[in-house]
C-alpha cells in the first residue's frame, strides 16, 4: 500500500552545484585507533574501528563516540588481557562545543574504561529505555557492554542487568524494534569462533591474515527488550541462531513493505543473509530465494559493510554490502514480489568499486539532489596486500559516488590520501543540511569530511516516536517521491545521526508522510524545506 | 608401473627349478614390499644362475625401489645385455638414468619404451624443448590429471617461450615486439609499472602490432581497470574484426560497465565468429538477462550447459537460470536449477 502511495519525484534539477568536502581531524579530538598489528596476525587486529554519532546530551549537536581496540601481544595467555585500563586504549565520547570544536568527556561519562577482557569492535546507539537519552552499546571480540544514559552526561554500564553480554566475538550491531512493541530490541552480529590459541598462520612465506573459511562459523544473536531494563535471548526462538555465518554488518528495513522490519546481514565469504520478519516474533532466511545471497554468477562475496535503502526512489529498499577487490561492491535492486536483482554492473559500480575494498559505508544524498549517494571507506583487510598481490592496495582513500537517477558516477570526496579505514558515521555534523561523514582508520586520527554544501534545498526530520519507540526507529519516511527507512544502524561497526534526511533539489516546499512502526500515519503538507523539523508521533492514528 | 614389473617377473620364473624358486619368492617379497628380502632372492637368482636377466632386472627394479639408481643402471642394462628381447627393462632404465643425471642416455631407452612422459622430461632436460613440449603434450593427452606430466609440460613450455624470448630481443632488441615480450614478462611477474610501460611502448612503436592491444586490455582487466580494458578491446576489435576473442573481451568489459546492450551486439557477434566458447555464451546470457530479454537468456545459458556440466560456467549458468525461474514463478524449475547450481560449484575449482 505504501508503494501505491508513492509520487514521482519532484524538481530535482541536473544543474544543483556540486558540493565540496573539507577533510579534517576536528579540533578537540585525539582519538587513535589503536589496533596493535603483530607478526602472528591476529584475526581481531584487522577488523575493528567503530564509530557512532549521536546527541547524549540533547544539546542539538551531534557528538562522537569512538571504539577503540585494545593492546595485543605476539603471545596472548590467558586469561586474554588487552590492556584496556590504559587511557590509550579507551574508547572515547567527545561532546561538540557550539564552535564545531570538541571535547573528551570520556571519563567525566564514566566510560573511561571497558574490561581489561575486551577488544573493541563496533557501536550500536539507540534509546532503548525510551527516556529521550541516547544509549550506547559497544561490541567487542569478549564481552558487550550496554551502557545507560543516566541523562546527566553520565553514563552506567548496566550490561549484567540487561543480559546482553553476548560473548565470543561480536562485530555490527544495530537497534531495531522487530516487534512493534515499542521497545528497541538489538541485533548482534559475530564473525567465527576464533581465539589466540587457534589462531593460524596463512599465506606462507608472506604471512597474511587467514581467510575466514579456516575458522568456523557461529551463531549471531537477537536480544528481545523486555520493556523494563532486560532483555531475553531470542536468537534460538526467533530463527536466528538457525543459520549460523561469518558475520560483519547488518541493516534494517522493511523490504516488502508489510510494516515490520527485515534484517539483512552482511557475510564475509559466504552467503548473505536476509531475514524476512514473519510478524509473529520469528524470522525466515530468504536470500537465495529473494536472489540477495549470492551476485549474478552465483559467487560469494566477502561482504562487511551494509546498508538497506531505496537508491532508485522507487519506494523499495535496496540493499548495498561492501567487499573486497576483485568482487565488486554488491548492489541488489529490490524489484519487488520479494526479489531482488543484482545490478552492480547497471548501476556503474562494476566499474567504480573492481578494485576497491570497503568497511564502513550509506547510502546518503550528499549533493541534496534527491538521490541517495554512495560513500564508502576502503582499505584491504591485509596489510601486506601488495607483497601478495602487487595491483591491490592496504590503504585506500574514500569512495563518494554520486546517484545520478540511479547510475553511481565518481566524485571528489575532498582527499586522496590513502588510509586504512573502517568505521564510518554519517551524519550533519554542524546542522547545515548537508550529510557529514566520519572515518577511522588504523593508526590514525579520525577524519572528518565536512560537506561544504551546495545550492539544493533540504529536509531533516527528527522523529519522536510515542506509541513507537522514541527514536522512531524503523519509520517509513515518504519526502516528495523519495523514501527513507529511520535507523541509526547499517554501515560497518557504526552508528550514524539518527535524523532522517532529504535532498529536495530545486523544491523549496516538502510533503511529508510517515508510517510509525505503531502503524500510525502521519502526513504533513508544504514544509519549508531547508529547516531540521522535529516530528512527533501522532498519540491516535 | 612396479604392478606390471612384478607381474613380469612372475611370468619368467622358469629357468633352473632352484633359480626359479628364488626368483618367484624376489617377486612375492617385492610384492609385499619386502625391499631386503627381495634383494637378497634376486641376488640369489644371479648367484645360481648368472646368465639370468629377469634376476638381473628383478635385481635393479628393487634398486630403483629404494631409489638408489646408481646400483639399478649397471643390473638393468645386465638384463638388457643377456636378452635385448627384454623391452620391459627400457623404462625403468630410462627413469634410473634420468635420475642420475643421464638424460641423453635415457632418451632411447624411452623411445624404445614408447613412454611420451619420460621422453618429454629427458628432452627437456636435455634442452631439446620442442619435441620436450610435443612429446609431454600427448602424455598429457593420455593421462590428463598426471601432475607430474601438468608440472613438467608446463616448465617445458615456459622455458621454450623464455627461450623464444630471449631469441627475440637479441635479434630485435628495440622493436615493439620485443616490447610487446617484455610487457608480458613483467605482467607475469605481476610488475604492474614496468609491464603498462613495455605494452604502451610496443604500440608507441607500431600502433597496429596484432594482439598488442588485446593483451594490454586484459592486463587492464585483470588489474580491475575495466574503463581502459574497454578502450583497448574495442581498438582490438576494430581492428581485427574476425577476431572472436576481440568481440568476447569487449562485450565482456561493456558488461562490467553495466552497458549490456552493447555487450550484447558484440557477444553476439564473437559468438557467430566462434560459436559455442561457453564463456561467450554465459556472458551473452548475463547480457540478455541484464536487457531483460528472458528467452534469449535461457537459451544461452541452456546451451552453456550443454556444452559444459560441470565446472565455474555450468554452476554460473544453472544459477542464472535458477533466477529467471524464480522471478517467472516457476519455484519447481528454479529449485532444480538451484540443486544443479550447487552440484555444479561442487566441482568448480576454489579460488585461494
Amino acid at each position: 500500500m505504501f508503494r501505491k502511495l508513492l509520487i514521482p519525484v519532484l524538481l530535482l534539477s541536473p544543474a544543483l552545484s556540486v558540493p565540496t568536502f573539507e577533510v579534517s581531524t576536528p579540533k578537540g579530538i585525539d582519538f587513535v585507533l589503536e589496533h596493535s598489528p603483530t607478526p602472528k596476525k591476529y584475526l581481531i587486529e584487522t577488523m575493528g574501528g567503530g564509530v557512532a554519532f549521536l546527541d547524549y546530551n540533547n544539546d542539538g549537536l551531534l557528538d562522537v563516540f569512538f571504539v577503540n581496540g585494545g593492546k595485543i601481544t605476539g603471545n596472548m595467555p590467558l586469561p586474554l588481557s588487552f590492556d584496556r585500563n590504559n587511557p590509550k586504549y579507551w574508547n572515547r565520547l567527545y561532546r561538540q562545543n557550539k564552535d564545531g570544536s570538541f571535547t573528551d568527556v570520556t571519563e567525566a561519562a564514566g566510560l573511561s574504561k571497558a574490561g581489561d577482557g575486551n577488544y573493541g569492535m563496533g557501536v550500536a546507539v539507540g534509546d532503548y529505555d525510551n527516556d529521550g537519552y541516547a544509549d550506547i552499546y559497544v561490541t567487542s571480540y569478549g564481552k558487550n557492554i550496554l551502557y545507560h544514559n543516566n541523562g546527566n552526561g553520565t553514563f552506567t554500564d548496566v550490561t549484567a542487568k540487561a543480559g546482553v553480554e553476548a560473548g565470543g566475538w561480536s562485530e555490527s550491531a544495530g537497534w531495531v524494534d522487530y516487534d512493534n512493541d515499542g521497545y528497541l530490541d538489538l541485533f548482534v552480529t559475530r564473525y567465527m569462533e576464533w581465539d589466540p590459541a587457534h589462531n593460524k598462520d596463512c599465506g606462507g612465506y608472506f604471512h597474511t591474515y587467514c581467510p575466514p573459511a579456516e575458522y568456523p562459523m557461529t551463531t549471531n544473536i537477537l536480544y528481545h527488550n523486555n520493556g523494563d531494563g532486560t532483555f531475553t535471548d531470542v536468537s534460538k526462538s526467533s530463527g536466528i541462531a538457525a543459520k549460523k555465518a561469518r558475520s560483519l554488518g547488518v541493516a534494517f528495513n522493511d523490504y516488502d513493505n508489510d510494516g515490520y522490519a527485515d534484517i539483512m546481514v552482511a557475510n564475509d565469504a559466504m552467503q548473505e543473509y536476509l531475514f524476512h520478519n514473519n510478524k509473529n516474533g520469528t524470522f525466515t532466511e530468504v536470500a537465495l530465494d529473494a536472489g540477495v545471497g549470492f551476485t549474478d554468477n552465483g559467487s560469494p562475496i566477502s561482504g562487511m559493510g551494509v546498508d538497506f535503502r531505496d537508491y532508485d526512489n522507487d519506494g523499495l529498499a535496496d540493499v548495498v554490502i561492501t567487499d573486497l577487490a576483485r568482487q565488486v561492491y554488491a548492489l541488489f535492486h529490490n524489484d519487488g514480489n520479494g526479489m531482488f536483482s543484482y545490478r552492480s554492473m547497471e548501476t556503474g559500480l562494476g566499474v567504480l568499486t573492481a578494485g576497491s575494498s570497503g568497511w564502513g559505508m550509506r547510502l546518503e544524498d550528499f549533493d541534496n539532489d534527491g538521490w541517495k549517494d554512495l560513500f564508502v571507506v576502503q582499505s584491504h583487510v591485509m596489510d601486506n596486500v601488495e607483497t601478495v598481490t602487487p595491483s591491490l592496495h592496504y590503504l585506500q582513500p574514500p569512495l563518494l559516488a554520486f546517484n545520478r537517477q540511479g547510475r553511481f558516477e565518481v566524485g571528489d570526496p575532498g582527499t586522496t590520501k590513502p588510509v586504512a579505514g573502517r568505521g564510518a558515521a554519517f551524519g550533519d555534523i554542524n546542522n547545515d543540511g548537508w550529510i557529514d561523514v566520519m572515518e577511522t582508520a588504523f593508526d590514525e586520527r579520525p577524519l572528518l569530511f565536512k560537506n561544504r554544501g551546495g545550492s539544493a534545498h533540504w529536509l531533516t526530520l527528527a522523529l519522536r516516536g510515542t506509541k513507537s519507540n522514541r527514536d522512531g526507529y524503523g519509520a517509513r519516511v515518504r519526502v516528495n517521491g523519495q523514501s527513507q527507512y529511520a535507523n541509526a544502524g547499517g554501515s560497518y561497526l557504526s552508528s550514524s545521526d539518527k535524523r532522517v534526511h532529504f535532498g529536495l533539489g530545486a523544491a523549496k516546499t516538502a510533503d511529508v508522510e510517515i508510517i510509525w512502526p505503531s502503524g500510525i500515519h502521519q502526513a504533513i503538507k508544504d514544509v519549508q524545506a531547508d529547516q531540521i523539523l522535529e516530528v512527533r508521533e501522532p498519540e491516535k492514528p | 608401473m612396479i604392478h606390471a614389473l612384478v607381474l613380469f617377473l612372475a611370468m619368467q620364473a622358469s629357468t633352473a627349478q632352484s633359480a626359479d624358486q628364488h626368483q618367484a619368492a624376489g617377486v612375492t617379497a617385492l610384492k609385499a614390499g619386502q625391499v631386503n628380502d627381495a634383494m637378497a632372492e634376486f641376488k640369489k637368482v644371479i648367484e645360481l644362475d648368472p646368465t639370468n636377466a629377469p634376476g638381473y632386472f628383478g635385481l635393479g627394479v628393487v634398486f630403483m625401489q629404494t631409489g638408489d639408481y646408481g646400483n639399478a643402471i649397471p643390473r638393468l642394462k645386465k638384463a638388457l645385455e643377456l636378452d635385448p628381447n627384454l623391452t620391459v627393462v627400457h623404462k625403468p632404465l630410462g627413469y634410473a638414468l634420468l635420475g642420475q643425471g643421464y638424460a641423453s642416455e635415457a632418451v632411447p631407452q624411452f623411445e624404445k619404451a614408447g613412454d611420451k612422459a619420460g621422453l618429454g622430461i629427458a628432452q627437456l632436460e636435455t634442452g631439446d624443448l620442442t619435441n620436450a613440449v610435443e612429446n609431454l603434450q600427448s602424455a598429457a593427452k593420455s593421462s590428463p590429471n598426471d601432475p607430474d606430466v601438468m608440472y613438467y609440460l608446463a616448465r617445458a613450455s615456459g622455458l621454450l617461450s623464455k627461450q623464444m624470448y630471449d631469441l627475440l630481443l637479441l635479434a630485435h632488441p628495440n622493436s615493439a615486439r620485443a616490447n610487446l615480450a617484455e610487457a608480458e614478462n613483467y605482467a607475469a611477474l605481476r610488475q604492474g609499472e614496468e609491464a603498462e610501460a613495455h605494452y604502451k611502448a610496443a604500440l608507441k612503436q607500431n600502433p597496429t602490432l596484432l594482439g598488442a592491444h588485446l593483451a594490454l586490455g586484459q592486463f587492464y582487466a585483470t588489474s580491475t581497470r575495466w574503463k581502459e580494458a574497454e578502450d583497448q578491446f574495442r581498438i582490438a576489435a576494430k581492428q581485427e574484426p574476425g577476431n572472436a576473442e576481440a568481440a568476447y573481451r569487449l562485450g565482456a568489459a561493456l558488461l562490467q560497465d553495466g552497458n549490456a546492450h552493447d555487450a550484447s551486439v558484440e557477444l553476439e557477434r564473437a559468438n557467430r565468429l566462434l560459436p559455442d566458447m561457453p564463456e561467450t555464451l554465459e556472458a551473452l546470457g548475463k547480457a540478455e538477462s541484464m536487457l531483460d530479454n528472458v528467452a534469449a537468456a535461457e537459451k544461452a545459458w541452456k546451451r552453456v550447459i550443454e556444452l559444459e556440466n560441470t565446472g565455474p560456467l555450468a554452476s554460473q549458468a544453472h544459477f542464472g537460470l535458477a533466477g529467471i525461474y524464480r522471478k517467472q514463478g516457476k519455484a519447481e524449475d528454479a529449485a532444480r536449477e538451484m540443486k544443479l547450481f550447487q552440484e555444479a560449484k561442487q566441482t568448480a575449482p576454489q579460488a585461494q
